[in-house]
């Protein structure tokens, strides 16, 4: 198997365990696949480096956090010290999720959901709408909607536990 | 308090300011469970983002490109657009799903399509119909918000990098930003992808609908993708915003779909009034 076609299939398979990696350490979502791609490139120009012995998964996933790391470090906002903290924090806990490699690991927890929630997430991911924004069109204060955004991700979560569960992924 | 504070956080990330990121951290630090859920809640909020929002689909074909404008090898690209591809034809939306056996008959149908590779109806406008005025407007304007006096010019295409220091007009500090307006002269009727490498934002609209909204700055050259259903000798309005906020500038655009191989998007293909 030539390089290119390795890598290939490297990043098909691991894309998503990585993006999740990155997002994970609460990286903002819109510089998430930016630090991705960043992470694929170097992984690419450096693949000869990569010891025959360690996973591409666990040589990327280093890659990554070296990355998000700088990100942090490089904004001018004090407040970044702070979330660089908070991302090393979080780096070392375990999430199930992130390792989830399905292409759809979502199927059947987004059907369930009632259909006012179903509206606010489509708003808020699929139209890509600001908490204020929502919150104009659905009559509810911006607060009303963070809270309730999270409180449809927890129950998305529990779905996603059960499902993920029953198929045997841990 | 806490909820609140977490709320805002996994809303917007760069919401917090320096007492509230270091109470975060705080807060985190103390209890492991509130930590635990919060990595649980950036999780599904990722996956939700990937699975719903148009313009995190098609990454692998983004690190293609990304590999393939820093000089690497095109056989890669190719298979990996080809891949891309299959992948969309297995796409439906959640929100109006089939049953898994018509689902499944779609997807066959769909991929026989696709091996087929039918060529989609194509014209080629009649003369009069076609655009005079080939290439886009494009109006150049000092500092980083298209304000103030401009240099208007015809560009043929969008295909550009500027290194640091050679910014396309005078400008301080190589902060510069540029609109580009006119039409898009697609020739097949079907779903083409617009490909977008840029460094530092842009806006993109395409008939009159805002596709594109990534107006910040950045240190990397981001490479993304946008699917568009087009009609073959249909014109539609097509409009840029792009600025550079430092350094080297990059902005290219490109397009591909099923009879169209990847290229950057023509002089013959964009008009102006």
């Amino acid at each position: 198997m030539g390089d290119s076609a390795e890598f290939e299939a490297i990043l098909r398979e691991t894309q998503s365990v990585i993006r999740a990696y990155i997002a994970g350490m609460g990286v903002p979502l819109d510089s998430t696949d930016d630090i991705a791609q960043e992470v694929y490139l170097e992984f690419y120009k450096g693949r000869a480096r990569r010891p025959g012995d360690v996973e591409p998964i666990r040589w990327l996933k280093g890659i990554a956090k070296n990355l998000c790391l700088n990100y942090f470090r490089k904004s001018k906002r004090k407040a970044e010290q702070h979330l660089e903290a908070v991302a090393v924090l979080l780096e070392r806990l375990d999430c199930p999720l992130d390792d989830v490699r399905e292409s759809d690991p979502l199927d059947g927890c987004l059907e369930k959901l009632p259909p006012r929630s179903r509206e606010l997430i489509a708003l808020r991911y699929e139209e890509n709408l600001e908490s204020a924004a929502i919150g104009k069109r659905l009559k509810l204060s911006p607060e009303a909607v963070r809270i309730t955004l999270l409180r449809i991700r927890t129950v998305l979560r529990e779905c996603l536990g059960r499902r993920l569960a029953q198929e045997g992924t841990p | 308090m806490s909820e609140d504070l977490i709320a805002r956080w996994l809303d917007d990330r760069d919401s917090l300011n320096d007492d509230e990121a270091a109470e975060l951290h705080r807060l985190l630090s103390a209890d492991p469970g509130l930590a635990r859920q919060v990595k649980d809640q950036l999780a599904t909020d990722e996956l939700l983002s990937r699975r719903l929002a148009v313009d995190r689909r098609n990454f692998e074909n983004q690190v293609a490109q990304r590999l393939v404008g820093e000089g690497t090898d095109k056989i890669f690209l190719k298979s990996t657009l080809d891949a891309v591809q299959d992948e969309r034809g297995r796409r439906f939306s959640w929100r109006a799903r089939l049953p898994e056996a018509a689902a499944a008959a779609i997807l066959i149908a769909g991929l026989f399509l696709l091996l087929r590779r039918e060529l989609p109806p194509t014209v080629d406008a009649p003369a009069a119909a076609r655009p005079v005025q080939h290439g886009l407007r494009a109006q150049y304007y000092k500092g980083q918000d298209l304000r103030g006096p401009a240099i208007d010019r015809i560009d043929p295409g969008i295909d550009f990098s500027w290194g640091a220091g050679q910014p396309p007009i005078a400008a301080t500090k190589d902060v510069y930003s540029v609109r580009w307006t006119g039409k898009l002269w697609p020739k097949y009727t079907e779903r083409y992808t617009l490909h977008l490498r840029y460094d530092d934002g842009i806006r993109v609209w395409v008939g009159g609908k805002i596709i594109l909204d990534d107006w910040k700055g950045r240190y990397v050259i981001v490479a993304k993708t946008v699917d568009v259903d087009l009609q073959a000798g249909k014109p539609v309005d097509l409009k840029i915003e792009y600025f550079n906020g430092g350094d080297r500038g990059v902005m290219q655009l490109a397009w591909s779909s099923k009879s169209q191989p990847e290229e950057s998007i023509p002089e013959s293909a964009l008009s102006h009034e």
